[in-house]
């Protein structure tokens, strides 16, 4: 057992380390109280393994008071009448204890009691997973004195929730009302969310107004109107205002609370343009299935009225590729084919040596090899 | 067609600009209206700018009227055009080992509109570097 001098800081602290330990002599300037590196500083290998078992019997050791040097028994109590406590580790040594590495470990109490946490009755809660916890407590409660309230008031509690709503019937509603939101397409969601929307606000402003927070950030003036919307929250459409957005967050519209309501009232009506226009064109299958999936529009080439919508290059369209094996002029072109499929084809390696694309547009004629093409840009 | 464009004449002006874009992105061209990469650049720049327009949009910038940018971002050349996206500086590789801006003429108006659209694209996905299919690694063609 080495015994290791652990100094406070006065003069004396000299010897950190005595001579019944000279393999650590290596590192003696690191390794003090609390340094948790108990290697050497040297690439030999050799030097490893020596001191494991040795060091492990002795790094638990506590700590005894009088291994510290440096500490006062009393001093004066009062400092102009600032109360002074001597410098010594009587109270921490009551309290816990210091081990070999200076690591101080607090003593368990065993007198702090619980009572909430003693009186759970963990068999009941598990047999009921579904039912409130609070339930199975109020019933097996012990009442102590002192405790009699809470009891009560949990009994009558839960009395009223038996009153107003069954226990079964609450939990059979809440998930039918969870149900029709997840079977919502990413339209009907914010066809939803625009009902809730006033004109020239975001989701986000959206959510403040109906949570009845008003016009925090305004300027001064602004917060004398805006106390009075203060007490105007609208719970149940702040519910499902948050509860839809966070749908569309779920399904991948990221930017969905910053989106204002004009915006979406755009993108909305694109998109039933496009749904109507892929709908009557039988549509490829994916999309039809993938209810996340953007319509392609293949109309451009075919419909006037769409061409102009097309000829800005939006980029919410899937992008359709056609390619050739070779830079000749009159190679064959295969396509078109879905930039998910050009990726899949890319990932597993069809293209070993890089096959010559382009979008099917009008505007593009040069081809790009697929060994430098990011399809996963495009979908 | 310089005067087509809209042009940026402080470093505030071309900051707000950057922060106030929130879904399209930014194409600045530093440079001087009088220089001819810059007239050639400009050239291209205002053909495709209508083309472009839901998706990006193009301000010119004289580095000697706003100074402010030419060290942070090494404008040394005659001509260079930079990539913005929601306040990011967007890196593109065209392969000329120089991937922070595009400092030559590109006499191509798809491929500028392709550059454009890949940039678009990829800092829509969170990139910071987007890989353009071209390689302009030999634009030198002596």
């Amino acid at each position: 057992m080495s015994k290791r001098k652990v100094t406070f800081g006065d003069g004396d602290g000299g010897e950190l380390l005595d001579e019944d330990v000279p393999k650590k002599k290596l590192c003696e300037d690191v390794v003090g109280p609390g340094s948790r590196f108990k290697g050497k500083h040297s690439l030999d290998s050799d030097e490893e393994d020596e001191e494991e078992d040795g060091d492990k019997s002795s790094k638990y050791n506590i700590l005894a008071s009088d291994d510290v040097e440096g500490q006062e028994g009393a001093t004066i109590d009062c400092d102009e009448g600032v109360p002074i406590t001597p410098f010594n580790l009587d109270e921490e040594m009551q309290e816990g204890h210091f081990d070999s590495e200076g690591n101080y470990y607090v003593k368990k109490d065993e007198e702090i009691r619980d009572n909430w946490l003693d009186n759970i009755d963990w068999v009941k809660i598990r047999e009921q997973p579904t039912k409130r916890k609070k339930k199975g407590l109020a019933a097996k409660r012990r009442r102590r004195v002192g405790d009699e309230d809470e009891a009560e008031e949990e009994k009558q509690r839960e009395e009223k929730q038996a009153d107003s709503d069954e226990e079964e019937d609450m939990e059979e509603e809440k998930e039918p009302v969870e149900d029709p939101l997840a079977s919502f397409s990413q339209h009907q969601l914010t066809e939803a969310m625009l009902e809730l929307l006033l004109p020239g606000e975001t989701v986000a402003t959206g959510l403040r107004r109906l949570g009845g927070l008003g016009g925090r950030k305004k300027g001064k003036q602004r917060e004398e109107n805006g106390k009075a919307e203060e007490t105007n929250r609208d719970t149940e459409k702040l519910d499902r205002l948050t509860a839809l957005a966070d749908r569309l967050v779920g399904s991948g519209v990221f930017e969905i609370y910053q989106q204002t309501y004009e915006k979406l009232a755009y993108t909305l009506k694109g998109k039933s343009q496009q749904q109507s226009v892929g709908r009557s064109l039988n549509g490829e299958e994916e999309d039809e299935l993938d209810m996340f999936a953007d319509k392609i529009d293949e109309k451009h080439s075919v419909k006037a009225p769409d061409k102009e919508d097309q000829d800005d290059e939006t980029v919410s369209d899937d992008v359709m590729w056609e390619y050739k094996w070779d830079t000749e002029e009159n190679s064959e072109l295969y396509g078109p084919f879905s930039s998910q499929q050009m990726q899949g084809w890319v990932d597993e390696g069809y293209f070993k040596d890089g096959v010559y694309c382009r979008r099917i547009e009008q505007g593009s004629a040069q081809f790009y090899n697929s060994k430098r093409l990011d399809f996963d840009l495009y979908t | 067609m310089s005067y087509m464009l809209p042009h940026l004449h402080n470093g505030w002006q071309v900051d707000q600009a950057i922060l106030s874009e929130e879904d399209r992105a930014l194409v600045i061209r530093f440079g001087h209206d009088w220089d001819p990469t810059c007239m050639k650049m400009d050239e291209v720049l205002y053909s495709i700018a209508e083309k472009v327009k839901n998706f990006a949009v193009i301000y010119l910038v004289d580095i000697t009227e706003v100074p402010d940018f030419n060290k942070i971002y090494e404008l040394y050349d005659p001509c260079t055009v930079m990539f913005f996206f929601r306040n990011k500086h967007i890196m593109i590789d065209l392969g000329t080992g120089n991937n922070n801006k595009i400092n030559w003429t590109m006499e191509d108006k798809q491929e500028m509109i392709d550059i454009v659209e890949t940039i678009y694209r990829g800092a829509r996905k969170g990139r910071g570097l987007v890989v353009f299919p071209k390689d302009y690694s030999t634009k030198y063609s002596y």
